[in-house]
């Protein structure tokens, strides 16, 4: 399936909060919708 | 003063004319009393509601779900600003600027033509000088400033003042329904009331001030009937309509309550920067939370503690102190100019025989990707600040390009239809509101916004109003 341009990017930052990737000094994931920090 | 149609004189002339008396025009009509100027007004309605006018702006919608057409503005004196809700914002300086990809959002002024204009339209509108925005560090966010008028409806506000002045006369029940002109002049404008009474009205100059839905409809109409001057050609009139579309984003649990500053009316407003628009090409978006009753509260923090124990938990003790800790999260943005995005006519036609509205109305991929991408920005703020943590909106967490239909589907705002800009191939009038191709033939009123921000378009109306009213009387002394 060949994905668009803006699904990409989606993906791409959906995929980075739920690998709790460090934005800053934070680390954040994606659960139940809800954006959390690692600690919570 | 002001008059019924059939109690005011046979023969009508005045330095200017404006058809509709909402905020723009009444804006307009009271700048140039000021300045000495004769002003007859005529309003389609009368003093309060009546079903015979209203009836007048039923119409059809085309595309994404919007209100009825009949309830989304008022046809009376003082127009919408009789069910308005006061909220109040100028524009930002680089809404005036094209945004990223985005040349239609151009306006061919910049917010120096305006700002001039800023302590008029607050004492105007009755407000408060705002405080500033705020910058919150990298977030690519900052807290806006929004003030509050009481609201002030222009007809119950101005109805004495217009009553007393003889330089003025508001005609009542006086609704447009044709034109005569003299190759790019507008001469005079006919009117007729629900009684089948007419009268012609000469002026040097004509602003029309219908509203942002009745601006493209009536031009839109006369131009069908050739009643606009041959010059006039342009294909645009009704094209580029705008909404702020509107939808609740998610829910906050805030985890402190000091860093939000809820107003008198428990609300509290971010929008994104200039920078962050440009690095995420989204256009500009208001975000605000309004705090939540006890009930709804409970079930947002159960999901929290279901999720995230830990925040959970803690947020579950503060709901039984009297902390407002979990607040609904709501968007209005920015709809970019879409060419497919109008006003047209009807073959069903109104009580004076002018065909009916048509607004075809659609969101598109932009609508999402602005919501979105400022949604996800202002819930990574407040978990990386440690201030709350965000619920998104299930359709925001998906990959789908669509936007769901919501209640609240905009703001009752109308915009557009009749653009300003650089030229006729552009737009409809110019930079002075002046219609390409006429030489006394003005538009007031948020048709005229080529593009619209986030701010309700209210405060931007009357700035424009009152720089439209200096514009006439300078043209008016140089021809003199």
């Amino acid at each position: 399936m060949k994905l668009s341009r803006r699904k990409f990017t989606y993906l791409s930052v959906l995929t980075l909060l739920l690998s709790g990737v460090i934005f800053g000094s934070t680390a954040l994931r994606l659960k139940n919708s809800w954006v959390l920090r690692d600690d919570d | 003063m002001i008059l019924t149609l059939d109690q005011s004189p046979e023969t009508l002339s005045a330095d200017v004319c404006i058809i509709g008396a909402g905020a723009a025009g009444i804006t307009v009509a009271r700048k140039l009393m000021q300045q000495s100027r004769s002003v007859i007004l005529c309003e389609a309605g009368g003093l309060d509601f009546a079903d015979e006018s209203q009836s007048n702006y039923q119409g059809q919608v085309e595309g994404n779900a919007y209100y009825d057409l009949e309830i989304a503005r008022l046809r009376y004196f003082g127009g919408s600003t009789n069910h308005w809700s006061g909220w109040c914002r100028p524009l930002d300086e680089y809404d005036f600027a094209a945004k990223k990809d985005k040349p239609l959002t151009a306006w061919p002024i910049s917010i120096d033509a305006v700002e001039p204009y800023l302590k008029e339209t607050r004492e105007i509108l009755e407000l408060e000088t705002g405080v500033g925005d705020q910058v919150l560090g990298s977030s690519g966010l900052k807290r806006v400033a929004f003030e509050f008028s009481p609201p002030v409806r222009f007809g119950e506000k101005y109805q004495v003042e217009l009553e007393q002045q003889k330089i003025i006369k508001v005609l009542l029940n006086a609704n447009l329904v044709g034109t005569e002109f003299d190759g790019r002049r507008i001469t005079a404008v006919k009117v007729r009331d629900y009684h089948g009474n007419e009268r012609l009205v000469r002026a040097r100059n004509f602003v029309l001030a219908c509203g942002g839905i009745e601006n493209s409809r009536l031009l839109l109409w006369l131009q069908r009937i050739g009643q606009l001057p041959a010059t006039v050609q342009t294909g645009l009139i009704g094209r580029y309509w705008m909404e702020h579309p509107h939808a609740p984003v998610g829910d906050v649990v805030i985890t402190s309550p000091h860093s939000f500053k809820f107003n008198d009316i428990a609300l509290d407003f971010f929008a994104p920067t200039k920078a962050f628009m440009e690095s995420h090409s989204t256009l500009n978006c208001q975000l605000y939370l309004k705090t939540t009753k006890y009930g709804g509260a409970k079930e947002v923090i159960a999901d929290l503690l279901c999720t995230a124990p830990a925040v959970g938990e803690w947020a579950m003790r503060q709901l039984g102190k009297d902390l407002a800790c979990v607040a609904q999260l709501k968007a209005a943005w920015e709809q970019e100019p879409v060419h497919a995005n109008r006003i047209t006519l009807d073959d069903k036609r109104d009580a004076f025989g002018i065909p009916r509205a048509v607004l075809h109305w659609t969101r598109n991929a932009q609508d999402l990707r602005t919501v979105r991408e400022t949604t996800l920005a202002f819930a990574k703020h407040c978990a990386r600040t440690d201030i709350g943590r965000v619920r998104l909106a299930d359709w925001l967490t998906k990959t789908g390009n669509d936007l769901p239909d919501f209640d609240e589907m905009g703001g009752y705002h109308h915009m557009g239809g009749t653009r300003m800009a650089a030229s006729s191939e552009a737009g409809v009038v110019d930079a002075n509101c002046l219609v390409f191709g006429s030489d006394n033939f003005y538009l007031a009123g948020s048709s005229v916004f080529p593009s619209v921000g986030h701010a309700n378009p209210t405060f931007t109306i009357v700035q424009l109003s009152l720089r439209l009213a200096d514009h006439l009387r300078k043209q008016m002394a140089a021809r003199a």
